[in-house]
């Protein structure tokens, strides 16, 4: 009972002390003077999607990579434009291309056609070093020299005009074009026909756009003049050519639809959630003091979230917008309870907060235990929101207990019927003598619960808790289809002390990587090792040539056609990535190599297309030094399974350190009866989702802590009040129904995280609500 | 002139003039044509050696070794180039126009490639096309000077399908 009175103390004294009002009325002022400061100038909104992403990564050289491939995907797009007329398409992409470079906010990213020369020019004089892996498999393996002579015999004596004789004087052996020819190319169905890139599907000629974003794809300063010179740029092409279409695909334009589905979503539920509660305020309390009191702590709540975000992070999370939300659905119960006195015969408003007060600081403190668990899971974005609800839930609950109790003139009313009718029907199983109504209750639980039992199945898979635009989907499907690129976010991080290691061991990579292509676990693979082997393989690659070449090689050649040829001469140095780098001919090379700044260690990343079977791919590259396959997917994945158990051993945690506090007010019997309400809520809503076809997965397993939280709240309630208590009840059920408008709306968003979270705050609110009654203690009990 | 249906069979000889070697290449062999369907080009002499181009693409054997596999997915020029040896050896001047400009004199065909229009750089100056009931003599002349001079002969049409070989082996090229 120490800790009941010490908590009673502690809210009466915040009530009473004429200090502690005018210091809380000082720092309002200052926050709201902070808040609308920052409004005056614009709130500075944040969303970026990667924020969101858990920064836990053990390995320093997963993080640079996953952050370098990252940014690398996010800042690129890729435009179809098609027409049934190929000079249509042309003048349609040209003028699209056009308007968007305009705006400066891309740049183009795709090789100059003249490039192609370029590339052969600079590697012409190395043609000796550079070998395909078959020829290099023919000449190595096999040991021997026919196949290669049997090219050069197909080329001389070939179907017309297929040989160049230029070429042929000074490389008999056709080296570099068979190894230009096994260059990985991120589309061979695309044609570049007089200057323009095309491949042709569908009925149509599509000519693709690609380029480079100047900015960030999610910032919304960045995101919304794109889209805008977008649509115009579109919308003018379409009254030139009203059949030309356009295909996308890139992360600006998912992260537009995104954010624009997260606002919508928002805005939706916070509009939804506002309306209700105040419907529920003026059809409950018939005046508009109670509802002005609430707002007022809510919006006080509001303000303080805000300025603690802004002052912490200098900036607001767009998934603040969403979560802080359902703040307004927790600040209000503080506000509920206390007016739901007014239903009782406690006229005077100290009076009403003296009843109220203990179950208002065990409430608040129970589910700032709960945020506080939010703020330690793996999203910033999730911190920022925590952070955000504790400061926010504070301000409403000092609003509350400071300032009601002074400014309250509401009178003493009769509850309305509705909630009458409510409060008769919570409480009619747990006043019963017979024990029928509590048995039928707790049993249809268990049941549905046990139904849910072999359904029950957890999910981590980050792929299923996003639901991008099905309609951005279906273009990028298309995209691909199109123009045969299919490289997927899985790759590989091959590491070294220096390029030369790197892509000696990129070397032993692809000798298994050419296999598993045979084999058709992939299609193929990007890297750098492809277009510059290493020092060390160009000098083998020499030597193999001279060996089998030389003299055999020739040897046939002139045996057979009766003229002489001779091998290109060596060059005098190796060929580097520098050189190609400084040539600058493809696009995309010079980012798959990075450099750790902190050990100068080169990384060389190697992108994969067409992957497969992922499975075959991670077995069949174990072993090799220095070469890491990374899933970022995958790891992501894992990642929420290990967060997802944190949240459960968090809400262990918060029922561990709730229980002393429970104890301590109500004894040992009574205080394990308060636990008992939330606790099962706890453990059947995740059966419950089941049967509703809910997995469990991260975001499930963190509702449950609000929900043990909320749970808490209601039994505090009902057990403060010790026997049925209507006024208490009612708050209790508005607190509920408010829970519900705001948390439990989520259910319906379109996001399934968000979803997932909804549907397990829903389902565990009603739980709690319909068993926090039993905190009153059974009939038998209260007898006693 | 080859219709859609028909088979053109025949031999040819390849005379190949290579800039900075000192004496002509000469071949021998056999050839097959099926508009829509593809060519075989079938090297005899001075080895044996078999090329099949496809709709998929382009297979070329030499004796045991096969020494190119082109598929038209990653290489769609292939598909052009099928087409223009097909209307070449059809002496179809309809499916050139789209590549050349065809100037005909009695029965010679003159063509230039069109620059905006090739797909790839083929370097090709111009082609003599002599016909009489079919292609009697191709010239292709190269911009850096190279040329083949081919002939054909025992030249028969036939309504007859492809035989099985012929079509599994277009089917298959490049795939």
């Amino acid at each position: 009972m120490e800790w009941g009175e010490g908590g009673s103390r502690f809210a009466g004294a915040m009530g009473r002390s004429v200090g502690v009002l005018w210091l809380w009325l000082l720092l309002l002022v200052g926050i709201w003077g902070y808040a609308g400061w920052h409004w005056w100038n614009g709130f500075p909104v944040e969303t970026d999607l990667s924020s969101l992403l858990p920064t836990e990564e053990q390995d320093p050289w997963r993080k640079i990579a996953k952050d370098a491939v990252l940014k690398e995907i996010s800042s690129r797009i890729t435009l179809l434009v098609g027409h049934e007329d190929g000079a249509s398409a042309r003048a349609a992409a040209q003028r699209l291309r056009q308007a968007l470079e305009q705006t400066g906010m891309i740049v183009p990213d795709l090789p100059a056609p003249e490039t192609a020369k370029e590339l052969a020019s600079l590697y012409f004089p190395h043609r000796n070093s550079l070998l395909s892996d078959a020829d290099r498999r023919a000449l190595l393996d096999k040991r021997e020299e026919r196949p290669l002579v049997a090219r050069t015999l197909g080329q001389l004596f070939g179907l017309a005009g297929t040989v160049d004789s230029r070429l042929l004087a000074q490389d008999p052996f056709f080296l570099l074009p068979s190894f230009l020819l096994h260059l990985p190319t991120p589309s061979r169905r695309l044609t570049r026909v007089a200057g323009e890139l095309q491949t042709t599907g569908e009925g149509k000629t599509w000519i693709l756009v690609s380029g480079k974003l100047t900015g960030s794809p999610y910032a919304t300063a960045f995101q919304q003049p794109f889209m805008t010179a977008w649509t115009t740029a579109t919308t003018e092409a379409k009254q030139h050519w009203p059949s030309v279409q356009f295909l996308r695909m890139g992360a600006i334009f998912y992260a537009q639809a995104g954010t624009e589905q997260a606002i919508g979503d928002s805005s939706r539920i916070a509009g939804v959630s506002l309306l209700l509660t105040v419907l529920l305020f003026v059809v409950t309390f018939r005046g508009l003091q109670p509802l002005l009191f609430s707002l007022f702590a809510i919006a006080n709540g509001l303000a303080a979230g805000f300025v603690v975000c802004l002052i912490l992070f200098d900036h607001l999370h767009a998934v603040v917008l969403l979560l802080g939300s359902t703040l307004i659905g927790v600040a209000v119960d503080y506000s509920l309870f206390y007016f739901t006195q007014s239903f009782s015969t406690r006229a005077a408003p100290a009076a009403r907060l003296a009843k109220t007060q203990v179950g208002l600081l065990l409430g608040m403190l129970t589910t700032l235990l709960g945020y506080a668990c939010l703020a330690v899971s793996p999203f910033p974005g999730l911190y920022q929101a925590a952070l955000f609800s504790m400061a926010g839930l504070l301000a409403s609950f000092l609003t509350v207990v400071i300032l009601f109790p002074r400014w309250d003139r509401t009178p003493l009313q009769t509850m309305p019927s509705f909630l009458l009718f409510l409060v008769e029907w919570l409480a009619r199983p747990w006043v019963d003598k017979a024990p029928a109504r509590r048995r039928l209750l707790v049993g249809t639980l268990l049941l549905l619960a046990l139904a849910g039992v072999g359904r029950f199945a957890v999910d981590d898979d980050i792929r299923r808790q996003q639901q991008p635009s099905p309609l951005l989907q279906e273009e990028q499907k298309r995209v691909q289809q199109l123009t045969g690129w299919g490289q997927t976010t899985q790759f590989f991080l091959v590491e070294g002390k220096d390029d030369e290691e790197a892509l000696q061991r990129q070397e032993s990579l692809a000798d298994r990587l050419f296999q598993m292509v045979a084999d058709g676990v992939l299609e193929s693979w990007f890297g750098t090792a492809r277009f510059v082997p290493s020092r060390h393989r160009q000098e083998e690659n020499r030597q193999l040539v001279s060996a089998r070449l030389g003299s055999a090689g020739l040897a046939a050649l002139h045996e057979q056609t009766g003229l002489t040829f001779v091998l290109p001469p060596t060059p005098p140095h190796y060929l580097t990535l520098d050189h190609l780098f400084a040539a600058g001919t493809i696009p995309l090379l010079r980012e798959t190599r990075l450099q750790d700044p902190d050990t100068g260690r080169i990384g060389h990343l190697i992108f994969l297309v067409g992957l497969q079977q992922v499975e075959s791919l991670r077995r069949g590259t174990e072993g090799l030094e220095g070469v890491r396959f990374v899933d970022p997917s995958a790891d992501f994945s894992t990642l929420l399974g290990r967060y997802r158990e944190r949240a459960l051993v968090l809400l262990s945690l918060a029922v561990l350190l709730t229980m002393p506090m429970l104890i301590g007010r109500y004894g040992w019997r009574q205080g394990l009866r308060a636990m008992l309400p939330p606790l099962t809520s706890c453990v059947l809503t995740p059966f419950l989702l089941a049967l509703v076809g809910i997995p469990f997965s991260f975001f499930s397993a963190i509702a449950l802590v609000l929900v043990f939280s909320a749970g808490i709240d209601y039994t505090v309630f009902c057990a403060e009040a010790g026997y049925p208590d209507p006024p208490m009840l009612a708050g209790v059920c508005l607190a509920a129904l408010t829970a519900l408008f705001s948390f439990g709306l989520l259910a319906w968003s379109q996001t399934a995280a968000m979803q997932a979270f909804g549907g397990a705050m829903f389902i565990g609110v009603v739980i709690a609500l319909l068993l926090a009654p039993a905190a009153m203690g059974t009939p038998r009990s209260r007898d006693a | 002139m080859v219709g859609t249906g028909q088979i053109l069979r025949g031999r040819f000889i390849q005379e190949r003039r290579l800039q900075g070697f000192g004496k002509p290449l000469l071949s021998e062999g056999r050839f097959t044509l099926a508009p829509g369907q593809g060519l075989i080009w079938q090297l005899e002499h001075p080895f044996a050696s078999l090329l099949a181009i496809g709709p998929h693409g382009l297979t070329q054997r030499v004796g045991d070794n096969e020494t190119l596999r082109l598929n038209v997915a990653q290489l769609p020029f292939l598909d052009t180039l099928r087409q223009v040896f097909e209307s070449a050896l059809s002496g179809s001047s309809t499916g050139l126009n789209a590549l050349f400009i065809v100037h005909q004199e009695a029965d010679v065909m003159e063509l230039t490639p069109r620059p905006s229009t090739m797909q790839v750089e083929w370097r090709i100056q111009r082609l003599r096309v002599r016909l009489g009931r079919f292609v009697d003599e191709v010239e292709i002349w190269k911009e850096n000077g190279d040329a083949d001079l081919l002939h054909f002969r025992e030249q028969v049409l036939q309504d007859s399908p492809l035989e099985k070989e012929e079509q599994a082996l277009l089917s298959a090229a490049g795939s």
